[in-house]
């Protein structure tokens, strides 16, 4: 290599020093600005994740509350139900005809249910009973009044269509006679008026038999009540 | 890592990372591709990144995203990309040689100084250096033909220096 020649090769070197600062300057520029740009593109997406993550988190919780403690005030007394159903449970052992009527007056303060027993006791005298219970803020109040009524005439019961008949099953006790555990069924008898038009006799002529329904002993040798059909007491009415 | 702490950063490391890549990619373009694709990815990472970090990590995946560019350039080509990964950073003094040259450049008188740094520093061409100077095309020729003769005796004079 002549020295002109390498004259040329060493001027072309500082030459290419210069134009690959110069090259490295500027990419070093564009590396600058890509950053720049990678900033600037997060940053609107960071912000609206913000607020997309807060704002309908607490809109929803405020809405659910809301809506629930409107539930919690509208809602009627959770506890009359309960009431109700406690009297149902209470009142089959007692009276032979259940007639219920709930009336409600208003929603929010008293709400009146009235229990009519009818209780037929005698041929002419009934007697009826009325629960009334009315409850007031939350507190319930029970009215009972019982009246009479004679029957003049005959008396034709009439079972409502929403009125149910309770029978009890009555256990005989060593103590108890038979007649015992028919005396209910008599009065109910009397209760129906039935009375023997031909001799026009009082219903205390009638008597009432146990009627044998089943073997004294089953197919496999056990005692059994023979005069007991379905578990109740089977009986018939006989004029003295 | 902050947004300013990831860019002084990722500069100061930027001429180093295009050694790299050029060294794998061979063309100086194709490895400045190479080197942003790597920047992308770094700073998609920069939140769990400290400096320490991004200076071992920048070559790494430099070099990770020079051997997938050879890929998508040589498809038929087969890569050893095991030993690409191994391959040691090619010395430099790139630093050195540039700070020589512009000693020397510095040297000449402004005008001439001026449209050599416009032409191969800036990367103008002769008819934007015209506009930028107001010379013409002719003058802007004769201004770096003059430019090189003094760079040729203040080489030759530098050399004398050192001998």
């Amino acid at each position: 290599m002549t020295p002109e020649n390498e004259m040329n090769e060493e001027l072309r070197q500082l030459l290419d020093s210069l134009e690959e600062h110069g090259k490295n300057v500027r990419r070093q520029k564009q590396l600058g600005d890509l950053i720049d740009r990678l900033a600037e593109e997060e940053k609107p997406v960071v912000i609206p994740r913000k607020r997309a993550k807060l704002v309908p988190i607490w809109w929803a919780m405020g809405a659910a509350a809301a809506i629930l403690l409107l539930i919690l005030l509208l809602k009627p007394n959770g506890n009359e139900n309960t009431l109700h159903n406690d009297i149902l449970a209470e009142v089959p052992e007692t009276v032979d005809y259940i007639i219920d009527s709930v009336k409600i007056e208003n929603e929010n303060t008293i709400i009146e249910e009235a229990v009519v027993h009818k209780e037929l006791l005698a041929e002419n005298t009934t007697v009826v009973q009325k629960t009334q219970i009315k409850k007031k803020n939350g507190k319930a109040e029970v009215v009972e009044t019982v009246e009479e009524q004679p029957v003049i005439a005959e008396i034709i019961p009439v079972q409502p269509s929403d009125s149910m008949v309770i029978e009890t099953n009555t256990i005989i006790s060593e103590n108890e006679k038979s007649s015992d555990v028919q005396q209910p069924h008599r009065r109910v008898i009397r209760s129906l008026n039935l009375v023997c038009y031909e001799c026009q006799k009082e219903p205390d002529n009638f008597q009432y038999q146990a009627v044998n329904v089943q073997p004294e002993k089953t197919l496999f040798g056990q005692p059994q009540d023979p005069n007991m059909k379905d578990g109740a007491l089977a009986w018939q009415v006989k004029l003295n | 890592m902050t947004t300013e702490e990831f860019k002084r950063d990722i500069l100061r490391l930027q001429p180093k990372l295009q050694r790299i890549a050029e060294h794998i990619v061979g063309d100086p373009d194709s490895a400045a591709d190479a080197v942003q694709e790597a920047v992308i990815t770094l700073w998609e990472q920069r939140s769990s990144l400290q400096s320490q970090d991004l200076e071992k990590l920048a070559p790494t995946v430099v070099k990770r995203r020079s051997i997938d560019m050879l890929r998508r350039q040589h498809p038929t080509v087969p890569v050893d990309a095991e030993n690409l990964m191994l391959t040691e950073m090619p010395s430099d003094d790139s630093e050195e040689r540039y700070q020589l040259a512009r000693k020397l450049v510095d040297k000449l008188p402004k005008r001439q100084r001026d449209t050599i740094l416009m032409k191969y520093e800036n990367g103008l061409s002769i008819e934007e250096i015209g506009e930028a100077t107001g010379m013409s095309s002719t003058h802007v020729y004769a201004t770096l033909s003059r430019a090189y003769k003094a760079l040729r005796e203040a080489i030759k004079q530098y050399k004398e220096e050192i001998s």
